[in-house]
């Protein structure tokens, strides 16, 4: 370990169809700087599938995951004697990826005598906004990408508390489903976004969801199904598929917001600060920015989204997370397994499951 | 040259370490799973044993497969964590060659694939005399025996049970994965180059019939 009171760690990310590996410096204060970040795709292997496949995923990881780990070390401009510690993302995600970089990260951290965190990709997310911002503990989060959808209060490294979370599908993967109902290929929600500017919102009317319920949970099943429906019963000429992907996306924006709206309302009873951050790669959808920015506006809040780099899966999150945690002495054991099922807020998970956790308990 | 050599691809979790022809440590613990959470631990207790350093080493060797695509890649995953930490060559060695070098006269080296296959490899005086393969119990039997009418005098590995009753004279070693002294000796005599996972099988995933399909 140096004698700076800044901490330097080697990320590695490997839970979903990215392989990446990143070196951050924390400081004293805990600010970030993003040494080197590098993330390695796999969205083309994948492409034919119309979505992820688990082991072709893992396959593609454990073929570069020791030339991702250099360029991010070269790139950095460091050897591994300037190294702190090493995080490797151990869940929640994946498990057969997960093992590819947690074993990698324990090996790296065994040879080189050094610290490891075996951290939970989504604190990674939920930390993702200090990469390139202020950000001062506590924030109003909300995690919005392929995978997750989320709403937490962020008190610190190991402090998230949820607030509300999806029932069923991940507001990206509504995007991805409908995209795919419409021919847009994978990934879906670029090009779902893209079709939708020419489109009108309000032609198809399509389910909200959950009307009764006046907490922060979300549901996009039956969005998607309605969609999938009216695809088949009534897009016919490029103008229908334009309308529909508008409706989609609109109401996809706007469940978001009125969620984050009743967040907001709960947040400010004992919190001063307004701050609110969206992360994960739903918040690159500028028309689910644009209401989001507009919902913290009307409730006085400050509006932080990562630069894009950070809200898609990368391991300069990872690294960061570690970083937190190695500062506040928390380290993982060379035995940490990993876990495909992990929630952020264990307490509020198995308290009140937004999924049947069943025997693998529950999911995020 | 002294190594380090690890595996995790079949039913065993194993390391050892050599100094040339000398053996300074080595372990082999049966499981079924959680190859992953005790691999680490148990290197680091195989080098303590062996009273070296990580910065002594020269190479890393590591099985590479077929066996258990995640088992091997937790293996092949750390194997290339050391090498890029340390700075060494990994070489890849497999686990059907590491199986079958301790035998003699005619062998084959036999993992259970599931699926009523297995993986599997023929040896003479244990050199390989032909491709790992995957392939049916029925069409292993049906190589063999075109190889040698009398069959093989030994099947190793842990799939070699499954021919005990077609070759009721072979002499069955139903250990669960390689000696690890046998995977390191490989791995020291090896090119390394770059280690790449046999895995003998695609991966299964279907192609969606049609792009517009909900």
């Amino acid at each position: 370990m140096s004698t700076d009171p800044a901490t330097i760690v080697l990320g590695i990310e490997t839970s979903c169809d990215e392989t990446a590996a990143a070196v951050v410096r924390r400081d004293a204060l805990g600010r970030a700087e993003v040494l080197s970040s590098v993330v390695a795709s796999q969205t083309e292997a994948h492409k034919p599938f119309g979505g992820v496949v688990p082991e072709i995923a893992a396959r593609a990881h454990v073929e570069i995951i020791d030339r991702i780990a250099r360029e991010a070390m070269a790139d950095a401009g460091l050897g591994f004697d300037n190294l702190d510690g090493v995080a490797a993302t151990a869940g929640p995600g994946l498990v057969g990826g997960v093992m590819v970089g947690l074993s990698f990260g324990k090996a790296v951290a065994l040879a080189r005598g050094l610290p490891l965190v075996a951290v939970n990709h989504l604190e990674g997310h939920a930390l993702s906004a200090r990469l390139a911002a202020d950000a001062p503990y506590p924030f109003l989060l909300l995690l919005v990408s392929g995978g997750h959808c989320q709403l937490l209060t962020v008190e610190g490294v190991g402090a998230c508390r949820r607030l509300g979370s999806t029932i069923d599908d991940a507001a990206g993967e509504a995007f991805d489903k409908v995209a795919k109902v419409l021919g847009l290929g994978y990934p879906g929600g670029p090009a779902l976004e893209a079709l939708a500017s020419g489109g009108d919102p309000t032609r198809f009317a399509l389910p909200r969801a959950l009307l009764g319920r006046k907490d922060c949970d979300f549901s996009f099943s039956g969005l998607k199904t309605a969609a999938a429906r009216i695809a088949q019963a009534e897009c016919r000429t490029e103008q229908d598929r334009a309308d529909l992907a508008a409706a989609v996306q609109a109401a996809i924006a706007r469940q978001l917001a009125e969620r984050a709206d009743r967040a907001m309302a709960l947040y400010v009873q004992d919190h001063d600060h307004r701050l609110f951050v969206v992360a994960g790669g739903v918040a690159a959808n500028r028309t689910v920015r644009r209401v989001l920015e507009e919902t913290a506006a009307a409730r006085g809040f400050a509006f932080l989204a990562p630069p894009m780099q950070y809200c898609t899966d990368n391991a300069a999150m990872i690294a960061y997370a570690g970083a937190e945690r190695l500062a506040a002495g928390l380290t993982s054991d060379l035995g940490a397994a990993a876990r495909p099922r992990w929630p952020l807020d264990e307490a509020s998970a198995l308290a009140d499951p937004t999924h049947k956790p069943g025997r693998k308990g529950a999911k995020a | 040259m002294r190594l380090l050599a690890l595996d995790t691809a079949l039913e065993l979790c194993s390391a050892a370490v050599l100094d040339g022809d000398r053996v300074l440590a080595a372990r082999a613990e049966p499981m079924a799973r959680g190859h992953q959470e005790r691999l680490a631990p148990l290197v680091a207790e195989v080098m303590a044993e062996a009273g070296l350093r990580f910065a002594a080493l020269d190479r890393i060797g590591v099985g590479v497969g077929p066996g258990s695509f995640t088992g091997l890649r937790v293996g092949l995953a750390f194997a290339k964590g050391l090498g890029v930490a340390l700075g060494l060559e990994v070489a890849g060695v497999g686990d059907l060659a590491a199986l079958g070098a301790g035998t003699t006269g005619f062998a084959a080296a036999v993992i259970d694939a599931r699926r009523g296959q297995v993986y599997a490899q023929p040896f003479r005086d244990g050199d390989a005399i032909g491709p790992p393969r995957a392939l049916a119990v029925e069409d292993l039997v049906h190589w063999l025996i075109d190889i040698d009418p009398v069959g093989p005098g030994q099947l190793v590995g842990p799939g070699a049970a499954l021919l005990a009753e077609v070759f009721p004279s072979a002499g069955i070693d139903a250990r669960g994965g390689p000696d690890p002294v046998i995977l390191a000796r490989l791995a020291l005599s090896t090119d390394p180059a770059p280690p790449h996972p046999v895995y003998l099988r695609a991966p299964d995933a279907k192609l969606p019939a049609s792009a517009f399909g909900a």
